[in-house]
C-alpha cells in the first residue's frame, strides 16, 4: 500500500490521470452517452422497444433532407438569429465600451447592474416581457393616454416581437465576452495612436476595433448559437409564422414521437453549429475560445 | 338564479367536507335552512366511500392543467395519510414523452384515448383491477367498455368532450356553426381575419380540415392531407395564430380573439370563469359561446391509467374509486366544468343541461373519434404539418 501511494506521488503522469477520471467519467457518462444515444436513433439503429439493432440506415437522414418545409424554417431561423446577434452587437458594444473606457469607479457595480436581470429565470423574464409587449400593457395604456400615439403599439405575436425578446434574453451574453476583452486591451496602444495623429474615429476603427475581434466573435456565438435553436421565444411571443429549427425537433420528437426522424435532424443541426465554431476557432485561433 | 333543493344539497357536500369553497359561499347565506340541511348533508357524505384496505404513504399524480377539484384532492390526502404530489401537464406530448418510458416515477395518469392505446402497446400501463374500484357500477354503461380500452384493461373514464369553436357571440355575427366559416374567406375567416386561431395540437387542425373536406380525419393517406395542408396554408394568413389552451382561453376572454378552434370544457370554464378551488355554477361571461360545427367534430376522453413501475398502487385505485363516486365527481364537474360520467345526475340541472359541458349523448354518437397512429404515420403527419409552419 505504502509503495503504492509513493508511486502515484512521484508519478506525475499517473496523478495527473487519476485527478482527471472523475469528472471525465462523469462527462462520458452523463454527457456524450445521451448525445451517442442520438446518433443511434438518428441512424436507425434502436427501435421502438428501444433495443439497440445493427442494421445501420441512413433513411432517416434522406428524410430530413427531402423536407422542403424545413429548409424554409431553417433559413427563418438564421434569419431570425442574424438579427438578433446584430442588434445585440448594436446594443452591446457600446454599453462594454462605455464600462471598460469610460466608467472610472464602480466598474464592477456597473457589470452586476447589468448582470441582475439574468438572475432570474429566463422562461419568468420572457413571461415579463410579455406584458410589456401587450396591446394592453401599462406602456400603451400610458401612451394612448398621454396622446402620444392614437392606438396600441401591437408587437405581440409578430417577428418583431420575437427578435426583441431574443436580444432581451441574449444581450448579456454579447456584453459580457465585450467586456472582457476590452478590459484586456492593452490602453496604451490607443495613447500611442493618438499620439501618432490618429482621430478618435480613426483610433477606434483602426486599433479598438480590429483588436477586439475575439470578443465579438466570442459574442456572437454565444448569442447565435442558442437563438438559432430557440424554440420557446417564438413559441410564446411568435405569431403563426413563429416556426424555427428547435420548434421542428420538438414537434417532431414530442408531438409526432419520431425520435429518429428527430435525431437525425438534431444530428444535421449540430453538424452545422460545429462546423460554425470550426471556422471560428480558424479564424481567431484558440485565444477566442477562452475569453 | 333557481337552484333545486337537491342540488344545493348536493353542492354543499363540499361544505361538510370541511373544504374551502370561495364561490359556493352565496349559497349559504340563509343559515336557517343550512341548518335544516346539516343532516341529510351528513348522510350524503357518508355515501362517500372511504378506503378499507391499508395504503402506501405516497401518491404521484399527473394530469392535465386546472382539471379537478383540488380542494377534495388535498382532503383525500389528509384523511388517509398519504402524500400526494400533484403535477400538471399542458400537453399530451409532454405526458406521452414521459409514460413511454415506462419510468415516470408516476402512480397515476389521465390519458386521452388514442394515446392511450399507443401507451397499451408499448407495454408501459398496468392493468387495472375493477374489483379494487367498486364506484366503476356508476359509470354509465356507455362510458365503459371503450373502443380504445376493450374490458377496461387499463383505463376507466375521467372526463369527455369536444373539440370545436369557440367564439364571441356579441362581436361574431352570424354565429359560428360551421368548420366552413373559419376556412371560407367569404365567410368568418374574412370577415374576422387576425382574430381567429386554430389548434396546437396537430391531431386537432389536421383532423378540423379532413372533417371540413369530408374526408377521415384520422386519414394518413398522402392525398387527404395534401388536400388538408393546402386548405390550411390558404387559412393561414387570415389566422391570428395557433393557440393551446391558456393562449385561447386568455384570447377570448379578453377578446384578442373572438374566434378559436378549442377544447368544450375550456370553453366551459372561461364562462363559468372556473377556477381549481372553487365551484361556480353562474355564469360569468355571457359573450362567449360554443358550436360543434355542423360537418362534425372530433370527441375525445381522457382516462385514469396507472404507469409501469409505479410504486403505489393500491392508493392510486383508491384514488380513481374515490373520484369516480357520484359526489366527488358532481363536485369536480361543477368545478372544472368538464364532465365526468357519473357524477351527472348529482350536479345542478343548469350544469347538467349545458351542452358545452355535458356533450349530448346523440351528438357524441355522430363525432369522430381519433385512432392511434404508428411512428411512420405519425411522421407523415408531421412532415405535412411542417410544411404548413413554414408557408
Amino acid at each position: 500500500m505504502d509503495t503504492l501511494l509513493k508511486y502515484i506521488r512521484r508519478n506525475v503522469k499517473v496523478k495527473v490521470t487519476l485527478l482527471l477520471a472523475p469528472p471525465l467519467i462523469f462527462l462520458a457518462i452523463w454527457f456524450y452517452a445521451p448525445f451517442m444515444i442520438v446518433g443511434l436513433y438518428s441512424f436507425d439503429m434502436i427501435n421502438i422497444y428501444r433495443e439497440i439493432t445493427f442494421t445501420p440506415s441512413l433513411t432517416h437522414y434522406s428524410k430530413v433532407l427531402s423536407w422542403t418545409g424545413a429548409a424554409g424554417i431553417f433559413l427563418r431561423s438564421l434569419y431570425f438569429a442574424g438579427v438578433t446577434v446584430a442588434l445585440c452587437l448594436l446594443i452591446g458594444y457600446p454599453v462594454a465600451y462605455y464600462i471598460s473606457f469610460k466608467v472610472k469607479k464602480y466598474k464592477d457595480l456597473f457589470i452586476i447592474l447589468f448582470i441582475i436581470p439574468f438572475w432570474v429565470s429566463f422562461l419568468l423574464r420572457t413571461y415579463a416581457m410579455m406584458s410589456i409587449l401587450d396591446e394592453r400593457s401599462i406602456f400603451n395604456t400610458i401612451l394612448v393616454s398621454i396622446g402620444l400615439i392614437n392606438s396600441p403599439i401591437k408587437i405581440m405575436y409578430t417577428d418583431a416581437a420575437v427578435i426583441l425578446v431574443m436580444v432581451y434574453d441574449y444581450l448579456v451574453m454579447m456584453v459580457l465576452p465585450l467586456y472582457a476583452n476590452l478590459e484586456k486591451l492593452d490602453k496604451s496602444l490607443l495613447e500611442a495612436a493618438s499620439t501618432l495623429g490618429a482621430d478618435p474615429v480613426k483610433t477606434f476603427l483602426k486599433v479598438t476595433l480590429p483588436l477586439s475581434m475575439p470578443g465579438i466573435m466570442a459574442g456572437f456565438l454565444l448569442v447565435f448559437i442558442p437563438s438559432v435553436g430557440e424554440f420557446v421565444i417564438p413559441e410564446l411571443v411568435g405569431g403563426p409564422n413563429n416556426y424555427m429549427v428547435g420548434n421542428i425537433i420538438y414537434e417532431i420528437f414530442m408531438g409526432a414521437r419520431h425520435w429518429w426522424t428527430g435525431s437525425a435532424l438534431s444530428m444535421l443541426f449540430i453538424a452545422f453549429i460545429l462546423s460554425l465554431v470550426i471556422v471560428y476557432v480558424r479564424r481567431v485561433g484558440e485565444r477566442g475560445l477562452a475569453i | 338564479m333557481m337552484v333545486n333543493r337537491r342540488d344545493v344539497l348536493k353542492v354543499a357536500v363540499t361544505g361538510v367536507l370541511g373544504l374551502a369553497v370561495g364561490g359556493a359561499g352565496g349559497y349559504f347565506s340563509r343559515q336557517a335552512e343550512i341548518e335544516s340541511l346539516k343532516k341529510e348533508i351528513e348522510e350524503l357524505s357518508k355515501q362517500v366511500s372511504m378506503p378499507t384496505v391499508k395504503l402506501e404513504p405516497n401518491l404521484n399524480i399527473y394530469n392535465w392543467t386546472y382539471y379537478i377539484n383540488r380542494n377534495i384532492v388535498d382532503w383525500w390526502a389528509k384523511e388517509n395519510n398519504v402524500q400526494i404530489v400533484y403535477d400538471t401537464f399542458e400537453s399530451i406530448d409532454e405526458l406521452v414523452a414521459k409514460l413511454q418510458t415506462g419510468t415516470s416515477g408516476y402512480d397515476l395518469a389521465v390519458v386521452s384515448d388514442s394515446p392511450l392505446q399507443e401507451l397499451a402497446n408499448l407495454g408501459v400501463l398496468e392493468p387495472i383491477d375493477l374489483k379494487k374500484i367498486p364506484n366503476f357500477k356508476y359509470i354509465p354503461d356507455r362510458f365503459k367498455n371503450p373502443y380504445y380500452d376493450p374490458g377496461n384493461k387499463y383505463s376507466v373514464i375521467y372526463s369527455y368532450g369536444t373539440t370545436g369553436l369557440g367564439w364571441n357571440s356579441e362581436e361574431v355575427s352570424p354565429e359560428v356553426t360551421a368548420w366552413a366559416d373559419v376556412f371560407e374567406v367569404d365567410r368568418h375567416l374574412g370577415k374576422y381575419k387576425g382574430k381567429i386561431t386554430m389548434h396546437t395540437d396537430t391531431i386537432e387542425t389536421f383532423g378540423a380540415a379532413l372533417i371540413y373536406l369530408g374526408r377521415d380525419p384520422n386519414s394518413t393517406k398522402d392525398e387527404d392531407l395534401r388536400d388538408a395542408v393546402d386548405l390550411l396554408k390558404k387559412q393561414k394568413p387570415y389566422l391570428a395564430g395557433y393557440a393551446s389552451t391558456e393562449e385561447y382561453m386568455e384570447g377570448l376572454e379578453t377578446r384578442r380573439f373572438l374566434i378559436s378552434h378549442a377544447y368544450n370544457g375550456d370553453i366551459a370554464g372561461i364562462i363559468y370563469a372556473s377556477d381549481e378551488r372553487e365551484i361556480t355554477i353562474t355564469k360569468q361571461l355571457e359573450y362567449i359561446s360554443y358550436t360543434v360545427p355542423e360537418e362534425g367534430a372530433l370527441a375525445w376522453a381522457d382516462n385514469f391509467v396507472i404507469p409501469k413501475g409505479a410504486k403505489n398502487i393500491e392508493a392510486a385505485h383508491t384514488f380513481i374509486n374515490f373520484i369516480i363516486d357520484p359526489i366527488v365527481s358532481a363536485i369536480c364537474t361543477i368545478t372544472v366544468k368538464y364532465p365526468f360520467p357519473s357524477g351527472r345526475d348529482y350536479v345542478p340541472e343548469e350544469i347538467r343541461n349545458d351542452p358545452v359541458i355535458f356533450t349530448p349523448d346523440e351528438l357524441l354518437d355522430k363525432l369522430h373519434w381519433t385512432r392511434p397512429f404508428t411512428p411512420e404515420e405519425r411522421a407523415k403527419r408531421a412532415e405535412y404539418w411542417l410544411e404548413l409552419m413554414a408557408a
